[in-house]
């Protein structure tokens, strides 16, 4: 890949992971492996609005760019391969961050399926709906899946006005929500979207109009979808017809495929020893599987395995050690005089992190 | 009582006549007639199969190579309401497989990728189905001297035995006589075949070779002309880097709307490529051959070659994409010294190296394995895709599989026997396409009049009466049209959404928006 975007954010996946961490956890966030340790390690050091933004780079092309990195003098190999970022490394960093501050709203960590789902049906309802507004009937669908062309047309079924009035609901909705956005994002999103009598544009046109490289053009569309998702799940009142194309996606928190079968006996009431039994599973497997669902959803019962105080006092000595090593923050807290296993440590630290970044 | 094909055609497809040629074809197929049709590319042929299905009982197969057509005349099918039709090939999830095949017992048309057909479920499957006929698309890909040979295609005659083996339409733009045999053999057509072959005369398409001193020259003669001549034009390149800087070139150096396309771009933007070219918003696309298939654009002004194809059936085709309209066009081979030895080095890269045979025979965790895991092996080695499927095809054909598709296990001499002979083969090979290459070079710097010297090629002679539209050693000159010249457009992203889904603002703007 190589792109100056991709190089850029290597740097500063690999500052964030310090040298706890090697090169192969950062690719796992970026490629979006589903494993108990790599959720973790997203959440833990805050690059989960990375995870699964790359989910087809090849691990050789992935070191390449690290090497790449390496000769340049912008990262530097350290013990047991881990790297760190050198001066050179971060000077060139920020220079990147100030002239393109990274796109604020992308959060492959809740989004980054469901962005993929999304966007065929996005660009499939205004492809038509500019036909239908314009009394066109005949007309290719710009989405080839079957499964979206259904989706749509019952979506359309669905709904109560007139073509136009819906095409003119949907342009105001998509106006106002872009409105938000920074201009290349706005421009990024909307270039890529077809309908009458107008061609999607390619990345590499649009990285010409706006000046940008086309790695950074997908980003920045990507950046635009994930606005809207996450708009649509805080507000969804305010944009109808944008929520309706996005609800079942939004509905369903996102868990490995063992850890929502915890989840569901979790929600009929069973408590930890009885998921383990019931499913014959090692303590430490549930162990792993509550703090994954302890990160994704939200009526996940913390307070039952970490009291509240715990909880703040685990946040408050990370703030102060400087640390993530859980080694230092278990002693740090048994020092005090007061006793935490691992996994209240883990639950504490994997929830309420969402707004702080 | 069954509609009549007039009335089938103006029905479905809104024509009112057919094509000189179509009708005697589909009559064949509507009567079960096992066919071989030989037609231009812009001749019509796909409504040689879809109106006999869609007028006939039970479900037409359609099997292509070309993954976006097939795609692509599904999509328009059901533009026209004819819901009939799905297209079906590897790059679908199971999910969208299920969706596609939900109601097959009320299609008329299934599309599908020859490895597709290939699938012990896919032919589980349509063993119940009443089938009406197979049509075979680019059937030239079943003969090892076609300029496309697939494996796969080879394995159809073999696939439409297990069916009860119904009618088969074989169709092709570009068949010598060698490859017509290879068709007619491989998929075990009926003695009564019927032969329908066509004149690949396209004699409003004038034709043009110029040679240059060297690559700079060419690049300034290929923008005089952009510049000078009518739009749209198709540019062939050889490789996917120089489709992309001559494009950036071209944009540079000339007020034209200029796009490159190949086949390493990501999907959607491909799309929106041939959507634009389609829509009149380029003036030029700079691609490799991977542009063109399934794209009917009836205004192609010019096709010009930039580097020399690798053999007459390729170049047939590419520069069959200009004037299907029937209007005035032009095909234009550009050639500097040393040009041949693109395609030259091209083509040895599609060559495996023999000892990749001995690798794969003698590896032991492959002994057993089925031919597609050898095949991924293949690659595993090292090899490109096209180099595994070639040496892993020819395994198949040494007889190195067992009738289950599983790998031998051979003995040493036996081995060596399968190496040395492939080795053999593809020095043969080798020395064929050098040869298709050397006449594609003899066909540039030709003096005497090229439409006879390419038709040759077909054992045709041309009907073209008139020398002042045939080619520049007739003294042909290039045909004049207007230019088209659009503003380039760069809207806001407020203003593309405008367009997009308020119609009114668009019909209420000046010069107004048209309907294509």
């Amino acid at each position: 890949m190589q792109t100056r975007f991709s190089s850029m954010l290597l740097l500063h996946m690999l500052e964030k992971v310090e040298t706890f961490r090697t090169p192969r956890s950062v690719y796992h966030i970026v490629t979006g492996k589903r494993s108990a340790q790599t959720l973790q390690d997203a959440r833990w050091f805050h690059l989960d609005h990375w995870f699964h933004i790359y989910p087809h780079w090849r691990e050789a092309a992935f070191y390449t760019e690290i090497d790449a990195a390496l000769k340049t003098g912008w990262l530097a190999l350290e013990e047991e391969g881990m790297y760190s970022v050198t001066p050179a490394g971060r000077a060139q960093l920020q220079m990147y961050q100030k002239d393109q501050p990274f796109p604020a709203a992308v959060n492959g960590w809740r989004f980054a399926a469901g962005s993929r789902a999304f966007w065929p049906r996005l660009h499939l309802a205004v492809h038509t709906l500019s036909h239908l507004a314009a009394k066109e009937t005949s007309f290719r669908p710009a989405e080839g899946s079957a499964q979206v062309q259904q989706y749509i047309k019952a979506w359309l079924k669905g709904q109560r006005s007139t073509y136009q009035e819906l095409a003119a609901n949907l342009y105001s909705e998509l106006e106002r929500m872009l409105q938000e956005l920074p201009a290349s994002s706005a421009a990024s999103a909307a270039g890529r979207l077809s309908g009458l009598g107008m061609s999607g544009r390619t990345l590499g046109q649009l990285a010409v109009s706006l000046n940008l490289e086309e790695e950074r053009v997908k980003i920045e569309w990507l950046n635009a979808l994930h606005f809207i998702l996450q708009t649509l799940t805080k507000d969804p009142g305010d944009y109808p017809l944008l929520a309706s194309l996005a609800a079942d996606i939004l509905a369903q928190p996102r868990l490995t495929y063992s850890a929502s079968q915890t989840y569901r006996l979790l929600q009929k009431g069973m408590n930890l020893t009885e998921i383990s039994a019931h499913r014959g599973l090692k303590n430490g497997t549930v162990e792993d599987h509550f703090v994954e669902i302890a990160g994704e959803a939200d009526d996940f019962p913390l307070y039952e395995y970490v009291s509240p105080q715990i909880v703040e006092h685990v946040r408050q000595t990370v703030n102060d050690l400087e640390t993530k090593k859980l080694r230092a923050v278990k002693e740090a807290i048994e020092a005090s005089g007061q006793v935490v296993s691992y996994f209240q440590l883990r639950l504490a630290l994997s929830t309420g992190e969402e707004m702080k970044r | 009582m069954r509609m009549s094909l007039e009335e089938g055609l103006h029905r479905f497809f809104g024509f009112e006549n057919f094509r000189p040629g179509q009708k005697a074809i589909i009559e064949d197929v509507m009567h079960g007639r096992d066919c071989l049709a030989v037609l231009p590319t812009g001749g019509g042929k796909s409504l040689l199969y879809q109106l006999p299905a869609l007028l006939s009982d039970g479900l037409a197969i359609i099997v292509s190579p070309l993954i976006a057509l097939m795609e692509d005349q599904v999509q328009e099918l059901r533009a026209f309401r004819m819901k009939q039709a799905v297209c079906l090939h590897s790059g679908l999830s199971q999910q969208e497989r299920k969706v596609r095949l939900h109601a097959i017992e009320s299609l008329k048309l299934l599309y599908l990728s020859p490895e597709m057909l290939s699938q012990p479920w896919m032919q589980r499957l349509l063993k119940h189905q009443k089938l009406s006929f197979v049509a075979v698309d680019e059937a030239h890909c079943i003969s090892q001297w076609g300029h496309e040979f697939r494996p796969d295609y080879q394995m159809l005659g073999h696939v439409l035995e297990v069916f009860g083996r119904p009618p088969v339409l074989a169709l092709t733009a570009t068949a010598t006589p060698a490859v017509r045999e290879d068709i007619y053999t491989a998929l075990r057509m009926k003695e009564n075949a019927r032969i329908h072959l066509f004149s690949l005369d396209r004699t409003n398409i004038r034709l043009f070779g110029e040679s240059v001193m060297d690559e700079k020259e060419k690049q300034t003669r290929l923008f005089t002309i952009l510049h000078h001549f009518q739009r749209p034009v198709l540019v062939y390149v050889m490789s996917r880097s120089r489709a992309e800087a001559l494009a950036e070139r071209a944009a540079e150096a000339l007020n034209l709307r200029t796009a490159y396309y190949h086949g390493g771009m990501d999907a959607a933007d491909r799309q929106n490529i041939q959507a634009q070219f389609l829509a009149d918003e380029l003036d030029v696309v700079i691609c490799t051959s991977a542009f063109g298939m399934g794209i009917n654009k009836p205004d192609v002004a010019a096709v010009i070659h930039y580097h020399m194809p690798s053999n007459i059936e390729s170049y047939m085709q590419e520069i069959g994409r200009a004037g299907r309209s029937g209007k005035d066009s032009a095909a234009v081979v550009l050639y500097a010294p040393g040009d041949e030895n693109l395609p030259h080095d091209m083509m040895l890269g599609e060559f495996p190296p023999p000892a990749a045979a001995r690798m794969l025979l003698e590896d032991t965790s492959l002994h057993g394995a089925l031919l597609t895991e050898v095949e991924k092996q293949a690659q595993g080695i090292g090899l490109s895709e096209v180099q595994a499927r070639y040496v892993v095809y020819q395994l198949f054909k040494a007889g190195c599989f067992h009738s289950t598709n599983e790998m031998k296990q051979l003995s040493r001499p036996a081995v060596e026997n399968v190496v040395r002979e492939l080795s053999d083969r593809i020095m043969k090979r080798r020395k064929e396409k050098e040869a298709q290459i050397e006449e594609v070079k003899a066909y540039i710097l030709f003096t005497g009049c090229r439409r006879q010297k390419l038709l040759a090629h077909f054992n045709e002679e041309t009907v073209l009466q008139d020398a002042s539209i045939c080619c520049d050693h007739c003294l042909a000159v290039w045909p004049p049209g207007s230019e088209k010249v659009r503003d380039r457009e760069d809207l806001s992203w407020q203003g593309r959404l405008q367009k997009l889904l308020l119609p009114d603002k668009r019909s209420n703007e000046k010069g107004g928006f048209g309907h294509e």
